[in-house]
């Protein structure tokens, strides 16, 4: 676990890594381990066998909040959890069986989904809590490690070793020293006689964990606020790697919205940059709340690939905006529901402003005013999306508008009095008097005109009644 | 021996034979496309409208001339229908940056809400953005400006929209009549003294005898004389009140085709 929490901060191996407690290895990565880098060795000596050795003191903080984060994200397949620092989280899954299509189903998603979140983990199945450590601490194979019997767990936990047990600590050596190395030769000492010799606990997990004694759990309960992070010991700008720790943190955000079938509106990363006293924030707007990590995932690698960090990262942190309810859709048997087809914009969308940025994707909005730069205004999709209607069928223009509005009007040459664009313009229409906006500093006096090119297009120009006056070009009929 | 009657080995005609086309129909078995608004060029084009489902490219020389009013009883159909209009404004649509103006699409009939407006920094991402949403398949039309699109480009967008509800339209120089393209339908337009010819460079079946001629909705009718007709406001105060002669755009669209 406390290798994990390193580890899971980059896509592959990239170098050696290890976890140091009081100057000594605890764990160490492949990369290491190839080097000669040993569990118990000192760091000094570590690293005259590999210079180049990363490493990092554990913390138990960071591995207990670790637990919480891994138990929040089992919600979604359980609403009984219990925590069990510093590595063992109990599912009682009993409820979930039928859901899951099946223990092995079941026992196949927790797996996985975990091992997307970036950490390893054994499991074990049994009726009592206890029994289910002592089966993943075993080194029986997976096959035999999920009971659901009384008897054959009681059959199969005699056998193991008696380091399975949690309190067997320093009493390993003195137990294996009067003969007992399996569990079932500990209960066949005389009770009275153990509990005198090695202290209440021996015999009380083993009784719990055999179901002769209760054992009731504290339940977890997740926290309303969801917020995590990944340490990344080799600080990264790159976008693939970058992509691949964000996705186990989107991952661990889909276990935590799927547990409340809610979804989010906002997430937002903070990259803490290596040498940068600013961190780097992006934020991920969605139109409508989701609770998939693919989709996230597709919108921030758009947006790493519009932008790129301007130096390696080094923590990721994931928070996220207000957690609103999903609304259950029924699944269809038909494959192209119109219904489906909905979804299909609003993702879409969001991708589009993913890569170029929310400027470049809007909405429109008629505006009455009769400044013509004044009368469309083009708006967030949040406020402008499709079901609100802010258009009402409003009446006739008075006179023709181009399609298209330059942003700035563009001064036209003038030649006898004739404006040029492109050659002389032949005026059309006109003029139509606009004068308005006096009130708000952007006084317009202007008279409009329709006109045609030499080349048979016609634009839409206004003749300044201000002073210096002149011809501008303000719009293209098209 | 008595000879067997002939007419009943010989179909009565050969229109009621099941399976037989003839070379000089269009194919009309294609999908339905949007109903353009002139029953001439519905006439002309397979499908009877704009295409659903495969590119549409329409040259200009310069754009202004009405291409987009051309499309505007079809575009006002679709959005009134709850279908999505994207409107792709690629730096080079214009030789300056323009905005659609929101009160003449209105006016037009375009329901605004449906109206989404992507304004790409370049034609690359016009280009990623158009495919984007050819593959999302959001029923409803793609207007989009390319200048520099290459064979290769619009081949990939073509496969793209394959089997999609989204007529995508695209609007190209003049000059890339003589490139190939994939677009099933090509369309090259001209202006004619205030009327628009279409000619239709390609389409699915017979090849088009001659340009169609459709009368657009003008912003101003032609004059009779010059310009001079129009006397220009004194641009000190005084103002010349005249009526507007723009007033008959709103007269019904009258569509022949040129022989």
């Amino acid at each position: 676990m406390s290798l994990d929490l390193l580890k899971r901060g980059q896509q592959h191996d990239v170098g050696p890594l290890a976890v140091v407690a009081d100057r000594q290895i605890v764990a160490c990565n492949e990369p290491a381990a190839a080097m000669g880098v040993r569990p118990d060795m000192k760091v000094s000596a570590a690293l005259a066998l590999c210079p180049l050795l990363k490493w990092r003191d554990r913390s138990p903080a960071g591995e207990r909040a670790a637990l919480a984060d891994i138990a929040s994200w089992a919600g979604q397949f359980t609403s009984h959890i219990a925590l069990q620092p510093p590595y063992v989280l109990l599912l009682e899954v009993g409820g979930s069986v039928r859901y899951f299509n099946g223990l092995g189903n079941l026992m196949r998603k927790v797996m996985e989904g975990l091992e997307a979140l970036g950490f390893a983990g054994r499991f074990g199945v049994a009726p009592t809590p206890q029994g289910a450590v002592l089966l993943a601490r075993s080194w029986l194979p997976t096959s035999d490690r999920a009971v659901i019997d009384r008897t054959v767990l009681r059959e199969r936990l005699l056998q193991l070793p008696v380091c399975v047990l949690e309190n067997s600590g320093g009493l390993r050596a003195t137990l294996e020293g009067i003969g007992a190395d399996h569990l079932g030769d500990v209960v066949a000492l005389p009770r009275a006689g153990v509990n005198r010799r090695f202290g209440p606990e021996l015999l009380d997990e083993l009784d719990r964990a055999l179901g002769s004694k209760p054992d009731p759990r504290k339940m977890f309960t997740a926290p309303a606020k969801f917020e995590t992070y990944i340490e990344l010991a080799y600080p990264t700008a790159n976008s693939e790697p970058l992509l691949f720790v964000c996705k186990r943190l989107f991952n661990q955000l889909e276990g935590f919205l799927s547990a409340r079938r809610a979804g989010v509106t906002r997430l937002v990363l903070t990259f803490k940059l290596d040498h940068h006293p600013e961190p780097a924030v992006m934020t991920l707007d969605l139109l409508r709340p989701s609770d998939e990590a693919l989709h996230f995932t597709n919108l921030l690698k758009e947006r790493l690939a519009r932008k790129q960090l301007q130096a390696p990262a080094e923590r990721i942190t994931l928070q996220v905006g207000e957690v609103v309810p999903l609304y259950e859709r029924a699944l269809s048997l038909l494959p192209d529901d119109p219904q489906q087809q909905g979804e299909a914009l609003p993702k879409l969308l969001e991708r589009l402003c993913a890569r170029m940025g929310a400027q470049a994707v809007r909405g429109l909005r008629a505006v009455p005013d009769h400044r013509p730069e004044c009368a469309t205004v083009t708006t967030e999709l949040q406020d402008g999306g499709p079901g609100r209607r802010t258009h009402s069928g409003e009446a006739t223009l008075p006179s023709p508008r181009p399609f298209w509005l330059l942003t700035t009007p563009q001064p036209l040459r003038e030649v006898q009095s004739v404006p040029q664009y492109g050659g002389p313009l032949k005026l059309l229409a006109g003029p139509e008097r606009i004068e308005s906006g006096w009130w708000d500093g952007a006084d317009a006096r202007r008279d409009y005109f329709v006109a045609e090119t030499v080349e048979q297009s016609q634009v839409w120009v206004f003749r300044e009644r201000r002073q210096p006056g002149g011809w501008f070009l303000h719009g293209l009929f098209a | 021996m008595s000879a067997a009657p002939l007419t009943a080995a010989v179909p009565p005609s050969l229109e009621e034979i099941a399976g037989l086309w003839r070379g000089d129909r269009l194919g009309h078995d294609e999908a339905a496309g949007i109903a353009t608004g002139f029953a001439a060029l519905d006439r002309e084009l397979p499908g009877a409208g704009w295409p659903i489902g495969s590119l549409t490219e329409i040259l200009t020389r310069q754009s202004g001339i009405g291409e987009l009013r051309m499309l505007l009883p079809a575009l006002a159909r679709i959005t009134q229908a709850g279908q999505t209009l994207f409107l792709i404004t690629s730096p080079e649509l214009a030789r300056q940056p323009v905005l659609p103006n929101a009160p003449a699409i209105a006016d037009a009939g375009i329901a605004l809400t449906q109206v989404r407006i992507i304004r790409p920094a370049s034609e690359r991402e016009a280009l990623w953005s158009l495919e984007q949403i050819l593959r999302a398949g959001a029923p409803g039309a793609v207007l989009s400006w390319l200048n520099r699109a290459t064979p290769a480009q619009l081949r990939r967008l073509q496969v793209a929209v394959k089997d999609r509800q989204v007529a995508p339209i695209l609007f190209r120089p003049e000059h890339a009549e003589f490139d190939s393209s994939p677009a099933p339908l090509r369309i090259r337009l001209e202006a004619k003294q205030f009327r628009l010819a279409v000619h239709i460079l390609k389409r699915r079946g017979v090849p088009a005898s001659g340009p169609v001629v459709i009368d657009l909705p003008q912003p101003a009718r032609k004059p009779r004389g010059n310009h001079a007709n129009i006397r220009l406001p004194v641009p000190a105060g005084r103002a010349v009140v005249r009526a507007n002669p723009a007033s008959d755009v709103a007269r019904p669209i009258e569509t022949w085709t040129a022989t």
